[in-house]
């Protein structure tokens, strides 16, 4: 029965080491994969408080210093996921900043034109003025 | 009763704890989640806000545990998601703005479209009226140059049947128009010139027809004078030159015999336009004096007269002048002793 027992506690123990390595890889991975989406969403050069996106360097940085110190236990999966949506608020104020733009863009180009409008309201005023003016001839 | 009361205040506390947050920052994650849900988180993002709510509550009870790092984590990641769900707010009502926009965009490009085409249609229709303009004013300039033509032609029609001499005031009078008529023209100014120039074809067609019935008069006073013996008749400015190169003997004051008749003639034509003012001027050749000569020329100038008005004209009507040797002929002895009447065709009663 010992013989039995005793191999398979082994086997089970290794297995589960390896399960954690697994999972320390791949938590290393997603940090990494934070990281890229970070400089992603710096380098689109959208109007983007400078204070939230220190949050996410400082946050991913944190993560990555618990999951070296602890390993993948509690506390460090949580400051992993909290890096994570503070990327995902991130990306949430980058599309919102396109939207914004793209309202303003749009709002220009209409004051653009009723500018426009205007000046070739103008132009009709005068031209009108000028066949009444020949017209009396 | 104490237990009860002690009970009562533990339960209060404990709703209050779930109604009010503990510290500051657990408020300000609180009043997160409320504004999230007041921009309608619940409806566009409900799992957001699901786990926004979800995080806080575990951070309350991580709070209330006394793990403050664990509570701080999780209120923290509470307020990422509850900001994220603002953030997606914020972007829809961005978008629903976009929508807003774009059917103002429609709306103001349309105006524009719509101005555009009327200012297209106004410049058309100006272009139009300019080149309209431009041709009436060529076809003006045109129709002053023909009038300015025609008023030349009919001075000069007028001037062919001498009316300078008898309409003299109405062909200056058109002359002077004309002028100013052109240069009306000169200075551009069309209707003006058209108006002169019309203004000097009717002065020079009154003129014309007024002129025209004395110069006929003339015409047909030669043709016949034209067709008696020995005298030559032109119409000249004002009248009817008649010439009898050789009406007398040489040096003498003797009518030669051939010429009666002719007279004779010519005071019956005479006869037939009364009132016509008739010159008799006589000449000589060199052969005698200047004095003799003017004497002479006097005296067949007199018998020319003399011999008319025994024929029955009155002597009121001729006049007789001998001028001696006509100095600017001298050319031929027979014809340097003419006799020349001028038969004026403007009635002696108008003169």
């Amino acid at each position: 029965m010992k013989n039995f027992i005793f191999p398979v506690l082994f086997i089970l123990l290794a297995f589960s080491s390896l399960a954690q390595a697994d999972d320390y890889d791949s938590a290393l991975a997603r940090l990494e994969e934070l990281e890229n989406r970070l400089i992603n969403i710096k380098n689109d050069g959208a109007d983007i408080p400078a204070e939230e996106l220190d949050k996410a360097s400082k946050w991913i940085e944190a993560a990555r210093g618990a999951l070296s110190q602890d390993g993948l236990d509690p506390m460090s999966s949580l400051m992993m996921e909290k890096a994570s949506y503070q990327v995902d608020y991130l990306n949430a104020l980058l599309e919102e900043s396109k939207s914004k733009k793209k309202a303003d863009e749009i709002e220009e180009l209409i004051q653009k034109i009723r500018s426009q409008t205007e000046e070739i309201k103008t132009t009709n005023l005068k031209v009108k003025e000028e066949i009444d003016n020949l017209g009396r001839k | 009763m104490k237990s009860f009361i002690i009970l009562v205040l533990l339960l209060s506390l404990a709703c209050a704890s779930k109604a009010f947050p503990p510290n500051e920052e657990m408020a300000i994650s609180y009043a997160l989640i409320e504004d999230a849900r007041i921009l309608g988180g619940e409806t566009y993002a409900p799992e957001l806000m699901r786990e926004a709510k979800s995080f806080y509550e575990r951070a309350e009870m991580e709070l209330a545990a006394g793990n403050r790092d664990r509570a701080e984590e999780l209120r923290q990641i509470s307020e990422i998601r509850a900001k994220t769900v603002i953030s997606m707010g914020r972007k829809r009502q961005y978008e629903e703005e976009v929508e807003k926009l774009r059917s103002e965009l429609i709306e103001a490009n349309s105006a524009k479209k719509m101005h555009e085409n009327e200012l297209r249609e106004n410049v058309l229709k100006l272009e139009q009226i300019k080149d309209r303009l431009a041709l009436s004013r060529d076809l003006m300039y045109s129709k002053a140059l023909d009038t300015l033509e025609r008023a030349e032609q009919k001075i000069e029609a007028a001037k062919s049947v001498s009316a300078e001499y008898f309409s003299p005031q109405l062909l200056s009078e058109a002359s002077e128009t004309y002028k100013a008529a052109e240069e009306s023209l000169n200075l551009g100014q069309e209707e003006r010139s058209i108006e002169m120039a019309e203004k000097a074809i009717a002065l020079a067609g009154k003129a014309f027809d007024e002129s025209k019935i004395k110069y006929d008069l003339g015409d047909e006073i030669r043709k016949r004078i034209s067709s008696i013996y020995g005298a030559k008749a032109e119409v000249i400015k004002g009248g009817v030159k008649v010439v009898f190169p050789e009406l007398f003997a040489p040096s003498g004051t003797i009518i030669l015999f051939d010429f009666y008749p002719s007279l004779d003639a010519l005071a019956t034509v005479l006869a037939e336009y009364p009132g016509l003012p008739v010159d008799v001027t006589a000449y000589t050749n060199d052969l005698k004096s200047e004095d003799d000569n003017f004497k002479l020329s006097q005296a067949r100038a007199d018998l020319v007269k003399d011999y008319l008005i025994s024929k029955g004209l009155p002597s009121e009507r001729l006049k007789a002048v001998g001028l001696g040797i006509d100095k600017a002929l001298r050319s031929n002895r027979a014809v340097d002793r003419r006799v020349e009447l001028i038969i004026g065709l403007v009635s002696s009663d108008n003169i």
